[in-house]
């Protein structure tokens, strides 16, 4: 089969506000981890989830002003055990509380590897912590409709008629009840 | 000499609507023969239909004879079920039925559907017979509709069609002049006023298949995992592009059974899928297609 390259340029696009929002709320995570193991004395470990939770749960705007406070420790290198950290990030979406769960790998006092892992179980959430956490190759990026030239749409294959009324019925049924 | 397919026919079957372009009007007689085609189809395979071969099947086992076009179908189904270790069956008729989407449409659970048996074991195929040891409410939605649209081209390719598009419901075969390839979009699984991609094909066949439309309650929709007898969770969109339309369909399907790779080993296709997270994968001819 043939397949031509789409005649419309591939540039760079401007990093939406959501994913700002999503970057800071993992910065924010990664910095209370580092803020907790600068302030203890004993050796580093595994960070329990409750804890660490704990911890990390904030407002996106309250945390915002941590951030510039442990910004120093996480420069900071040298004096922390290679290894594995968790920590569970909390925020309010406008649906909700929601979750994300934040992995750091340290090896010879840097972190040298993270991975975020959405939790999220509304719609719009799961949207979200997908395109901050998945590789940024693949990431879903939606463009209207009518930013784009078409001569067809492929999606789910189109709901039987008869489908949408029962849906509608059922719809109506549970109101009724 | 190669014209556009600009003249569209629009009709209603098998729950779906059918786009056919063609260059130039469609005469009454060959609209007639694609619709009887359609019709036949649909009286022999469909799981919905009183008195069809699929319905007689659930009611009585028995050796069947199937009819000269299902032959490349059940070929498919059974290499598939070969290679997904059979999560691709035909038996997910029942869980389906049991879940709320019968003939009625009913859309409630009706009972906790329980595991199908193994085709292999309660069937015995060799066209043009289909033996059965029990009464089996068989499903061949997962590729019947690709099948169908492929047989549709047939028609119109046999009445002497060089360049065309059959596309019923976003399952659609593609002959089109090289240097004018059909633009189709990739609907967003979330926001169907949004496209995550687009798809430039001259010839070929692509099928979509989604989770979020036809779904009827929590977590209920028509792709049915036999090893959970549930709904699959973890794929949400899939995008296939093959040399069929029944092989595009069932591909489509079968990847949200399975990895792609497992497929890879057998097929030659093209794909771009989306799990609940948006995350997407895609073979690497994809990647120009998406955004």
């Amino acid at each position: 089969m043939e397949q031509g390259s789409s005649p419309q340029s591939t540039g760079k696009k401007s990093v939406p506000m959501s994913m700002l929002a999503l970057g800071a709320a993992v910065i924010i995570a990664i910095g209370a981890i580092w803020y907790i193991n600068n302030k203890s004395e004993k050796e580093m470990a595994m960070l329990p989830k409750e804890q660490a939770a704990a911890t990390t749960q904030a407002a996106p705007n309250d945390a915002m002003v941590k951030d510039s406070a442990t910004g120093d420790a996480m420069m900071k290198q040298g004096a922390y055990k290679d290894g594995t950290y968790e920590a569970t990030g909390h925020y309010q979406s406008p649906g909700g509380p929601e979750e994300i769960e934040i992995t750091l790998t340290v090896k010879d006092g840097v972190v040298t590897d993270t991975t975020a892992a959405p939790q999220a179980t509304l719609p719009k959430s799961q949207n979200f912590q997908g395109l901050f956490a998945a590789n940024y190759k693949s990431m879903v990026v939606g463009k209207k409709l009518d930013e784009v030239v078409l001569d067809k749409v492929a999606g789910s294959s189109l709901t039987p008629k008869g489908f949408n009324e029962a849906v509608e019925q059922i719809k109506k049924e549970a109101a009724e009840s | 000499m190669s014209l556009t397919p600009d003249t569209v026919w629009t009709l209603e079957a098998i729950g779906t609507t059918w786009h056919i372009n063609t260059v130039g009007r469609l005469i009454d007689s060959d609209k007639d023969i694609i619709l009887e085609c359609i019709a036949q189809y649909d009286r022999v395979l469909s799981r919905f239909l009183e008195g069809s071969l699929i319905d007689r099947m659930n009611h009585m086992p028995g050796t069947y004879i199937l009819p000269v076009y299902a032959q490349e179908l059940l070929d498919l189904y059974v290499q598939l079920f070969r290679l997904t270790g059979g999560a691709f069956t035909p038996l997910v008729g029942q869980i389906l039925d049991d879940l709320g989407y019968d003939a009625t449409y009913q859309l409630k659970k009706k009972k906790t559907p329980s595991t199908p048996p193994v085709w292999t074991d309660v069937a015995h195929y060799d066209f043009p017979y289909l033996t059965t040891t029990t009464p089996l409410l068989i499903d061949l939605g997962g590729a019947g509709k690709g099948h169908l649209v492929d047989l549709v081209a047939g028609i119109l390719a046999a009445k002497g069609h060089v360049h065309y598009v059959v596309d019923a419901g976003s399952d659609m075969m593609i002959r089109r002049d090289p240097n004018t390839p059909l633009r189709v979009g990739l609907e967003h699984p979330f926001d169907t006023s949004q496209v995550i991609g687009v798809v430039e094909l001259a010839s070929g066949s692509l099928c979509g298949s989604s989770v979020n439309r036809r779904s009827w309650g929590n977590g209920l929709h028509h792709v049915i995992d036999p090893r959970t007898v549930a709904p699959t969770t973890t794929i949400i969109a899939t995008w296939v592009v093959a040399q069929s339309t029944m092989v595009a369909d069932a591909l489509a399907t079968a990847l949200f059974l399975v990895e792609p790779s497992v497929l890879q080993a057998e097929f030659e296709f093209e794909y771009v899928c989306i799990n609940q997270q948006m995350q997407v994968s895609y073979s690497p001819a994809m990647e120009s297609s998406l955004f």
